[in-house]
């Protein structure tokens, strides 16, 4: 057997041992290498189990690793056998076989260890990698879970609680140890709403996966903390519920100031009541659900007099006044449970709202102005007293509307006012149909001017002397579409509050003047508010308005009531009352002897006139003559104005006994009923003298337009 | 630190893993029961099994060479798998020692024996990566900093697309690797198919993969493989079963439809 059929039998074994990397490699080389090795372990000093441990590994090493090579290649040899020729060879070749045997075994032994040996440690590693990232990640979540702002905890299914959190330890005060020994469902608190728990059972039930929720927890210290909390359902492989997550927000502070800030949105910081909000929230709230026959009252107490505190002890005086106002009617209400709050200024309110007789609520209110009848102990003051007024309300809960009940208590509170101060009145529906509220009256000031709803009437003053017109007074009326004509107590003090004061108050100015000027009348009094005094354009205004109607300005009669006086304390006002009568106007102090009667207020100012209040005659009504002690007072006050030269006006003088009793005392002019009723000014003929010539005053010769006298 | 993709999959040696499934149809032993377990069963199915798996690694070598001798020394081998004999940096390095491969394999068995195997390898490196998850393996491969990107790249997709399923859309990834490409750059590309067997066995191999493996088996059609090198000039002899495709007297052509793997490699313009 030659060489050549030796290596081919080699390649052909190589190509049939079916392994498959095997390809890789030139098999003629390899055959030819295998055959020269084959050949030289035959030799007769060769190895020849050496030999063939080589074949065995150059097989190995051109990857015939499969149990289908080692045949092959015992196949190749065997087929070499008959080749060889003596038995020295013979046996040479058993060895070869032998030796490829145990050398391809050896090898494919070696590279099996090594490459799993490989994949183990690859696979190791793998698993390392992985553990480690695990970790590093779970690290880092462990990290971040307990460095969380928001409190954490994981628990099981039964509540118990497993881990918490540093933020949850610090928001509960509890260690991680003692948090372990409590469940969850003793984490209560007794305000817990009902659905929260139902929400908890749902959860652990696997009904529902998440919920989230406002809860109060109570802290170890007791403490209350509110917490935003959200509660997550945490499922096992096959989906059983096996663990829950609590995540919450400490919203403690966050509470507290909503609750703060709706404290303050709802009361009144000096007195600290309820304010207007809070109360007709309370008021809304009893009227839109009342129980079957529930009654509800309200009390609308203003105080009498405290402006003149304000004026005259100033603002924190006042302020300290109506906190202690404040505490009287809390501690004079709370035998009725009544709501008292503090609507505005001086105005407080009370609601009732169960359980009352029909008779509570006067009751009520009587009680109230009794406690504050009892003078009123101001740090650092002598007792205060002030008085109140009370309008009362009180109607069937059902079918009322807040609104209505509102404007209800105040025309009470404003009939309470006007009947004299210092009462209750209760609300009479009777009434209301003929009153504006004040919110009203408000509402329409605006644009009076300008819808022309305004009319002066003039009413005469007459010399007692000769029953000759001395002056006309012109008095303001509202001609208001619905309610017909209104007198100007009905708006003017509202007037006064905003500035509507300032374009009637003009009004009034030049349609006065213009009416004297087309009129036969001496002269005119207008009455001047407090405000316009104030208003820097009121002397400009005075001026055009003798302009235009071409008046002497001595025929302007300026009134300003003596409680007004008594408050001018600025320059400005003196300044603009000194120039008024510097252009020749006149000064006419109102309503003298009302208030506090101050006869020093007579020297401050230029005086013409001065006209006793109407309210000295209302005690002679009826025909009843003055005390002896109240002539003497009003005698000399009489005597005192003519020593400074000023003229005596007497007011409200409505009947002949009334009409002797003001000649007594000395009085120089009536005005009143019984000498003349205000009437609207109807030019029935031009009383102009002439076009173009300024008319000077001259009382004495003009004529007397509708005087209804007796004499 | 990224975590890895993988993180949280377990590493369940009790589960055939395509690449040890690989390697020991090619007689390695790098692999554990579960893997010979299932390599058996397919093997008594399909006994051309490890012939079929010879003639693909024959081609990965073949098309390795052919690209050397086109001037490319730069390579891209996603799903490398276990590296047995014969890997792309061995025949690459063989022709050029300054060739350049990144192996990308998603199994972190694979990923970590590679690592051993290229320590020392200044040339070559291994990621942990998905071919499905282009944007975040190309970012990785960017910043590893082996590749060159004003050279031509060659994407190797050895025996890894029919592991893509439809739904993934494998042409889509492939354009994702195209697009990032340097023009001038290679797409190899060998892929199982059906069509030259009966229904029956080639079901009853995917079967086994889809029962046992993580990755089941989509086999494709040589006009659905051809699509595949859209944006690529394919060189000759274009889509040809792997026996046909440049042979070179080592292999079994005269018997080339044992071996149902469509083979090509294409040029981007």
């Amino acid at each position: 057997m030659t060489q050549k059929r030796l290596i081919a039998d080699w390649e052909q074994a190589l190509r049939e041992s079916g392994d498959p990397l095997a390809s890789e490699h030139d098999f003629a080389h390899l055959a030819e290498r295998l055959s020269s090795v084959t050949l030289a372990g035959l030799t007769p000093t060769a190895d020849a189990d050496k030999a063939g441990r080589r074949l065995g590994r150059l097989l190995v090493d051109a990857h015939l690793t499969a149990p289908n090579a080692i045949g092959q290649a015992m196949t190749v040899l065997a087929r070499y056998a008959p080749d060889v020729g003596d038995l020295h060879r013979e046996q040479q070749l058993v060895r070869m076989q032998g030796g490829l045997a145990a050398g391809h075994a050896a090898a494919v032994q070696r590279l099996l260890l090594a490459q799993q040996e490989a994949i183990h440690q690859a696979s190791t590693a793998a698993r390392d990698d992985v553990a480690r990232a695990l970790s590093e990640s779970e690290a880092r979540w462990r990290t971040l879970v307990d460095q969380a702002p928001v409190g954490i905890a994981i628990g099981d299914i039964e509540g118990n609680v497993l881990e918490a959190n540093s933020s949850l330890q610090r928001m509960f005060g509890y260690s991680l140890e003692e948090m372990r020994g409590i469940r969850v469902q003793e984490f209560t608190h007794p305000d817990d709403t009902e659905d929260i728990w139902e929400q908890y059972a749902d959860l652990v039930a696997g009904r529902l996966e998440e919920f989230r929720t406002e809860k109060r927890y109570v802290r170890k210290d007791g403490e209350v903390v509110w917490t935003n909390l959200s509660v997550t359902l945490i499922r096992d492989p096959d989906g059983e519920p096996a663990f829950q997550v609590a995540v919450m927000e400490d919203i403690t502070d966050r509470r507290l100031l909503q609750e703060k800030l709706r404290h303050e949105a709802t009361h009144d910081p000096l007195t600290g009541l309820p304010n207007r909000v809070l109360f007709l929230q309370r008021l809304d709230r009893a009227v839109a659900d009342p129980g079957p026959d529930e009654r509800i009252a309200v009390l609308f107490i203003d105080l009498d007099g405290f402006k003149f505190v304000n004026d005259s002890r100033g603002h924190i005086v006042g302020d300290r006044v109506l906190m202690a106002v404040a505490e009287r009617l809390t501690e004079g209400a709370r035998p009725s449970g009544a709501l008292v709050a503090r609507l505005a200024g001086d105005e407080f309110v009370a609601l009732l709202s169960s359980g009352l007789s029909e008779a509570t609520p006067m009751r009520v209110a009587e009680d109230l102005l009794a406690a504050l009848k009892q003078p009123l102990k101001v740090t650092g003051q002598l007792p205060v007293q002030v008085g109140a007024s009370i309008g009362v309300v009180e109607l069937a809960a059902a079918g009322a509307n807040s609104a209505e009940i509102m404007q209800a208590a105040d025309l009470a509170l404003h009939a309470a006012k006007e009947a004299g101060k210092g009462r209750v009145v209760e609300h009479d529906p009777q009434r209301r149909a003929g009153q504006l509220t004040r919110f009203q009256v408000a509402m329409q000031l605006p644009g009076l001017v300008e819808r022309g709803e305004l009319a002066l009437v003039y009413q005469p003053l007459v010399r007692l002397d000769d029953g000759e017109v001395h002056s006309v007074e012109a008095l303001l009326r509202w001609n208001h579409p619905h309610m017909g004509s209104l007198s100007p107590d009905m708006f003017i003090r509202i007037a006064e509050e905003n500035a509507a004061i300032l374009p009637i108050g003009r009004w009034v100015l030049d349609r006065a003047c213009a009416d004297l000027a087309a009129s036969a009348w001496p002269a005119v009094n207008i009455n001047v508010s407090v405000r316009q005094l104030y208003s820097p354009q009121f002397v400009d205004d005075v001026r055009r308005a003798l302009d235009l109607a071409e008046l002497d300005p001595s025929m302007l009669r300026v009134e300003i009531t003596e409680s007004v006086v008594m408050n001018l304390d600025d320059p400005e006002p003196v300044a603009v009352l000194d120039t008024l009568t510097g252009l020749g106007a006149r000064l006419v102090m109102d309503d003298f002897g009302t208030g506090y009667s101050n006869l020093a207020a007579l020297r401050r100012l230029p005086w013409d006139e001065l006209k006793l209040a109407g309210a000295f005659l209302e005690s002679t009504r009826g025909g009843r003559p003055w005390n002896p002690t109240d002539q003497r007072i009003l005698s000399t006050l009489v005597d005192l104005a003519h020593s400074i030269d000023l003229l005596v006006t007497a007011e409200g003088v409505e009947t002949a006994e009334q009409d002797e009793q003001v000649r007594a005392i000395g009085c120089d002019v009536g005005q009143g009923w019984y000498y003349a009723r205000a009437e609207a000014f109807t030019p029935s003929t031009p009383a102009r003298p002439g076009p173009g010539a300024r008319r000077r005053t001259s009382p004495d010769t003009a004529p007397i337009p509708k005087i209804q006298s007796p004499r | 630190m990224t975590i890895p993709q993988w993180v949280g999959d377990d590493i369940d040696l009790t589960r055939p893993s395509v690449s040890r499934v690989y390697d020991y149809y090619l007689g390695g032993f790098h692999n554990f029961a579960s893997d010979r377990e299932m390599a058996e069963k397919a093997i008594a199915d399909w006994p051309d099994l490890p012939l079929i798996m010879r003639s693909n690694r024959a081609f990965l070598r073949r098309g390795v060479k052919l690209l050397i001798e086109q001037g490319v020394r730069q390579f891209l081998d996603i799903g490398s798998g276990i590296p047995t004999v014969g890997n792309v940096h061995e025949v690459a390095q063989d022709l050029d020692p300054a060739s350049r491969i990144v192996y990308v394999d998603t199994d972190p068995v694979a990923v970590a024996h590679s690592r051993s195997l290229l320590a020392g390898n200044a040339n070559a490196e291994v990621l942990a990566g998905d071919f499905t998850q282009p944007a975040k393996l190309l970012a990785e491969v960017e910043e590893l900093g082996l590749l060159d990107l004003d050279r031509p790249v060659a994407v190797l997709l050895n025996a890894l697309l029919h592991f893509v399923p439809d739904p993934l859309d494998p042409a889509g990834l492939i354009g994702t690797f195209r697009d990032w490409s340097p023009a001038g750059s290679y797409l190899l590309i060998s892929h199982a198919t059906h069509e030259l067997h009966p229904p029956e066995l080639t079901r009853a191999h995917r079967d086994l993969y889809k029962n046992n493996t993580a990755s089941p088996m989509t086999m494709r059609s040589r006009e659905q493989v051809a699509g595949f090198f859209a944006g690529y000039e394919l060189l000759e002899p274009g889509i040809e079963l792997s026996e046909h495709w440049h042979p070179d007297g080592t292999g079994s052509p005269d018997q080339a439809e044992r071996f149902p793997i469509w083979a090509g490699v294409g040029r981007k313009p």
